[in-house]
């Protein structure tokens, strides 16, 4: 019984943090977007890495 | 267009808000700072600069698109804001979740870790289930709460000119309504009136009756809502 309830609890946390995870990171992504392109210059800045090549 | 943008606007953010309050703030989730921080940070970044730059993101020719492309592997160029109505609002609404939500987590989790433990003992010595607890204690006191602060939102969505003017800037165009586009509300259609028309009569009509809307819907809800009538009720 309280080890069917604990089992329950991870997966209801395991759900949890995996939502987290994904909404944190779709949450964040154009924040780090902004962050990268900020350090682009030049014709850099029209580029599709997402890791600034020549820092400015 | 104004009164269905204000409705999803504000009850999204208030619905999603309140989930991701809850799950940051449920037992047994650890690094309850590190979500919080998460989410919380592109506050850091002002309004406006990050509207500015969801709309360079969501061009025919901008990130989205580059990056749907090198996933798909194929040419992809959506108009996400210039084209379909409905796709557009869709898009607005979704932006104005990711600019607006942190605020109501952070809201939400003052209120939430401030609800009584004796109340959740009380129910689970009762023998309530977590849904039980939910809808007879946590959503009533947020709700008791919140109203305030829900009318607020509502008003602030009727008028929300930064989240429509920099991201859409009323677009896709019609020629349907007279100076307005397809996701002008009422504040940037008064916007575009004075400034692209000078068409200063009509847009105080559209101040008077925003301001009229505003007023009347703010008395009626709040003088009726549970916050005005038992302010004791939870103390």
């Amino acid at each position: 019984m309280i080890k069917s309830y604990k089992l329950r609890r991870h997966i209801a946390n395991a759900f949890v943090y995996l939502f987290l995870i994904v909404m944190g990171f779709a949450s964040i992504s154009p924040f780090i977007y902004l962050l990268m392109h900020s350090f682009r210059g030049g014709a850099e800045i029209y580029g599709s890495t997402i890791i600034p090549q020549n820092g400015h | 267009m104004n009164s269905i943008w204000a409705v999803a606007a504000t009850f999204s953010n208030y619905i999603l808000g309140l989930i991701f309050a809850l799950m940051i703030n449920k037992k047994g989730i650890k690094f309850k700072s590190l979500w919080r921080t998460l989410f919380v940070i592109t506050i850091a970044v002002p309004q406006f600069v990050s509207l500015l730059l969801m709309n360079q993101m969501l061009q025919s020719n901008g990130a989205i698109n580059i990056l749907l492309s090198n996933i798909t592997n194929s040419h992809v160029e959506i108009q996400w804001l210039n084209q379909d109505a409905t796709l557009a609002r869709w898009v607005v609404i979704i932006i104005n979740c990711w600019v607006g939500i942190p605020y109501t987590i952070l809201s939400m989790s003052g209120i939430l870790m401030n609800i009584p433990e004796d109340l959740y003992e009380s129910a689970r010595i009762d023998g309530a289930g977590p849904v039980k607890t939910f809808t007879a204690i946590t959503l009533p006191y947020m709700l008791f709460v919140t109203t305030p602060q829900l009318i607020t939102q509502f008003v602030g969505n009727i008028n929300n000119f930064n989240v429509i003017y920099l991201l859409s800037n009323g677009n896709p165009t019609t020629e349907k309504f007279y100076q307005a586009g397809q996701t002008d509300i009422l504040v940037t259609w008064l916007f575009k009136l004075t400034m692209n028309s000078q068409d200063y009569g009509l847009a105080a009509a559209i101040g008077i009756l925003v301001f009229v809307i505003c007023a009347t819907l703010s008395l009626i809800v709040y003088n009726n809502s549970k916050s005005m009538k038992d302010e004791e009720a939870f103390s």
